[in-house]
């Protein structure tokens, strides 16, 4: 399955999606006006890749500054994620940060998904 | 009380400005050694503030030029305030209105139980009128929103919206 990749910009994330190096990550902002056109690809991607999983999937957060429109669309990843088996939340902020761990607490009483903490 | 503006920006607001206003906000704060802690608080309810007046306050009718919008942050002794102006259509303001009251009577624990609801909603959020924003910006302010609004002509209206962020030496 060939890899998803996207630069991240002033206001949209780095986004890897490789099946084969077993890595799925999005870092840096996202605060784009229409994250639809931004995320399609994204979701798209990970409903194909849910047809044919990796044994183990571990998707990392790792986000500065996001919108809550985006906000949706990290929910919808993650509901994707709930159908793979597997599949696992690492949810990475920066020492200290109340509101980043506060934001990823809601996700993880949202979806029923192993969820992982780390601070940096 | 001391005040003083960090920065202030003044007419549209376009979505496609905001990350050149959050850089400019950034490099201010930067430039005022605030710490870390409130740099990212400010950043993330300005971005909020900023795609509210985006998406809400634009008036069909004004030009680059003549259009009344403005996004100020201030620095006072014991906390931050952003305030936006901009023009909204006259018959928003009712609803408007009592969405913050609403978001303002809100606790704490019943504010996140609202963002959450809202989180899972497919509907509310992809209208844009989730309000999702307001909730996130109370939430990350932990303070109410004060908000005044006049009406200039039947159909359009001045609004007024301040988010306060307390400061404390702790940070």
């Amino acid at each position: 399955m060939k890899p998803f990749a996207a630069q991240k910009s002033e206001h949209t994330p780095a986004i890897i999606l490789d099946k084969e190096n077993g890595r799925f990550e999005i870092s840096g902002r996202s605060f784009m006006d229409e994250p639809m056109e931004f995320y399609a690809p994204v979701l798209a991607w990970l409903k194909d890749y849910a047809l044919q999983p990796n044994p183990t999937t571990e998707f990392v957060f790792t986000l500065d500054y996001y919108n809550t429109e985006t906000g949706k669309y990290i929910f919808d990843i993650m509901s994707i994620l709930e159908r793979i088996k597997g599949s696992k939340v690492t949810w990475r902020y920066a020492e200290k940060d109340q509101d980043m761990e506060e934001s990823g607490l809601d996700y993880a009483e949202l979806v029923n998904l192993p969820f992982e903490f780390k601070t940096f | 009380m001391t005040s003083r503006v960090l920065y202030s920006y003044s007419g549209i607001v376009e979505h496609v400005g905001i990350a050149e206003l959050i850089e400019g906000i950034s490099v201010v704060l930067n430039k005022n050694n605030i710490t870390q802690h409130y740099h990212r608080k400010i950043i993330r309810i300005a971005i909020e503030a900023l795609q509210n007046q985006a998406r809400h306050g634009k008036w069909p009718t004004c030009t680059i030029s003549d259009d009344p919008s403005s996004f100020i942050l201030y620095e006072h002794d014991d906390s931050y305030t952003i305030t936006t102006r901009n023009l909204i259509n006259s018959r928003d303001i009712p609803n408007l209105a009592e969405k913050l009251q609403s978001i303002n009577a809100a606790s704490e624990s019943e504010i996140s139980d609202r963002i959450r609801i809202q989180l899972r909603d497919n509907s509310c959020i992809h209208t844009k009128g989730a309000r999702l924003g307001l909730l996130d910006m109370k939430r990350k302010s932990g303070t109410k929103f004060t908000f005044t609004y006049k009406e200039s002509t039947p159909f359009q209206s001045f609004f007024q919206l301040t988010i306060t962020l307390p400061r404390s030496d702790q940070h």
